[in-house]
């Protein structure tokens, strides 16, 4: 799963355009924007929701905006991993998305949800694409975070600053293998600035997930092999020139496999989501749910809101009240390639599985017995 | 819920099943009308409290040990011993997992689990002990007692009489 990406004949296209059936300036309850046939992380801002889409075809991925009216897919290289794409906005307060490209993609992580170990890619540097109108739509590389002699990844941006990670891929031993998080402005020649990250654990793999920047604040999960092998995942916040706090974690057990997934920040408090399957996962022994905590109290007293149906969470990202979910009910390997499971399609992936939807409905409660 | 219902019944047949296989005092002969006799056990659920890792865990588990073993037909007596429990409950930080407390059933040591989640700790300890306790016996969640906590409006720490009257109507049409 490691491949080089390469250009489809698809860049040469014109922008694709695929009419929604309705415009979608207020999000319904639940709007199915898109079903896809493998899992990417989601990122909604502004307005705009983009992710990644499968082609099975080819075996590569290619980023999707949708508008809030209809589906774009940007003339830009495909990656054969899914992109671990942000939306945020720029300086000029126009939407952006983020992501990075590598020259040796990142392998995929063996559990749930099987998305890429992005700190084992190799050669790995991070772009910047405009979603403004009229634009002319081209990705730049972010100079200053991207370099030759490291690799940096998961980029989130917020106005003139710029969070990623990297890994010195040219060090020797370990301290050529671990992750480190960052930010930067982004156009200045000002040095990064290093971030507290989480434990290094066993293997220092996976270190980062997902990145979210917002004002000063670094949200980010963070996963790492405990002694055992059972992993721990976390959904930490720092404050850049500040301090840092642990908002959430969950650990494996010998049958039970949760994850922190994908942190978001809106409206004064911190969101994210939990996937979870085997006996401890409470009501349901496949089970997902979406958590909110507020960012300035060092509280654990969140609310939850329970999604319905025993679909696994693979990706949340909330803004202005409506949230981007990616979800589906299991994956199948087919051809060496991670599948979105239907409800329909016990065994094999033969349609697509993978359900991106908004959500402005989601009622978070306490915490269920 | 349909599925969570499914499981807890699953976890309560279970708990029936062990009850007409292993519990030494039951009587298979005498069917009891809802509630009639209440107070006179005819089983012993052992009970093992192992909730010590907060200062009031063990104490308000104990009273909602002490409310089911007082209102329904179940002997929750104490004991100390892990191999002969019928209930076992613990107590830890278990993360950010979603649940305050799980009831379920342990396979490989062959007893059923009472699980409170510290890291929600917020000073319903005795409620979410009843709760799962309950769980242990096969109850489902419901309105109007502890049973009811963090599903309904409507409900108190303490063991109700909707609870009183299903467990003994489950238990007798089993023949205990």
């Amino acid at each position: 799963m490691t491949r080089r990406a390469t250009i489809t004949g698809l860049a040469a296209i014109a922008l694709a355009v695929a009419a929604s059936p309705a415009p979608l300036a207020q999000a319904q309850a639940a709007t199915v924007l898109a079903q896809e046939w493998a899992p990417s992380k989601v990122s909604h801002f502004g307005g705009m929701t983009a992710w990644s889409r499968l082609d099975p075809e080819t075996g590569q991925y290619r980023l999707v905006i949708h508008d809030g009216h209809r589906e774009h897919v940007p003339l830009i290289e495909t990656r054969s991993v899914p992109f671990d794409v942000d939306l945020g906005r720029d300086r000029l307060g126009d939407v952006v998305a983020t992501y990075s490209r590598c020259e040796r993609e990142p392998r995929l992580r063996e559990g749930a949800p099987p998305m890429p170990v992005w700190a084992t890619g190799e050669g790995c540097d991070i772009f910047l694409y405009s979603l403004k109108r009229g634009s002319a739509r081209a990705e730049t590389k972010i100079s200053g975070a991207s370099t030759g002699a490291a690799s940096e990844f998961l980029p989130s941006i917020w106005r003139s600053e710029v969070a990623f990670s990297r890994v010195y891929e040219r060090r020797d031993g370990r301290r050529g293998t671990v992750p480190y998080l960052y930010a930067r402005p982004l156009e200045s020649s000002s040095p990064s600035e290093r971030q507290p990250g989480g434990s290094r654990g066993a293997t220092g793999l996976p270190g980062p997930t997902a990145l979210d920047l917002y004002g000063r604040r670094l949200g980010f999960a963070w996963a790492y092999e405990q002694e055992g092998g059972h992993e721990r995942s976390e959904i930490r916040l720092d404050t850049v020139g500040g301090g840092h706090r642990v908002v959430a974690w969950v650990e494996d057990s010998a049958n039970t496999d949760f994850a922190e997934l994908t942190p978001s920040m809106d409206r004064g408090d911190i969101f994210w989501g939990t996937d979870c399957r085997g006996p401890l996962c409470g009501s349901d022994p496949q089970s997902a749910f979406v958590s909110r905590a507020p960012l300035e109290r060092e509280s654990r007293k969140g609310r939850i809101a329970f999604l319905d149906g025993g679909h696994r969470l693979v990706s949340v990202s909330r803004d202005e009240g409506v949230a981007a979910l990616v979800q589906a009910a299991g994956y199948s390997v087919v051809d060496g390639q991670v599948r979105c499971r239907s409800a329909q399609d016990a065994q094999r992936s033969t349609a697509p599985g993978c359900q991106i939807t908004l959500r402005d409905d989601l009622e978070y409660g306490p915490p269920r017995g | 819920m349909m599925k969570r219902s499914k499981r807890l019944l699953g976890v309560g047949l279970l708990a029936l099943a062990a009850l007409a296989v292993g519990s030494a005092v039951a009587s298979a002969h005498l069917l009891y009308q809802n509630g009639q006799f209440a107070h006179q056990h005819t089983s012993v659920h052992w009970f093992l409290n192992e909730a010590n890792s907060a200062p009031d865990s063990y104490s308000n588990t104990r009273a909602a040990q002490i409310d089911w073993h007082n209102k329904t037909r179940r002997d929750l007596s104490s004991t100390s011993n892990h191999d002969t429990s019928y209930i076992h409950v613990v107590d830890r930080h278990y993360g950010e997992t979603g649940w305050v407390g799980i009831g379920e059933y342990c396979y490989h040591c062959g007893h059923l689990h009472t699980r409170l989640n510290l890291t929600y700790s917020a000073g319903n300890s005795q409620t979410v002990a009843c709760q799962e306790i309950g769980h242990n016996l096969g109850e489902d969640h419901h309105a109007g007692d502890c049973m009811g906590y963090s599903y309904f409006s409507d409900w108190s720490p303490f063991v109700g009489s909707h609870s009183v009257q299903d467990l003994d109507s489950a238990y007798a049409s089993y023949g205990h």
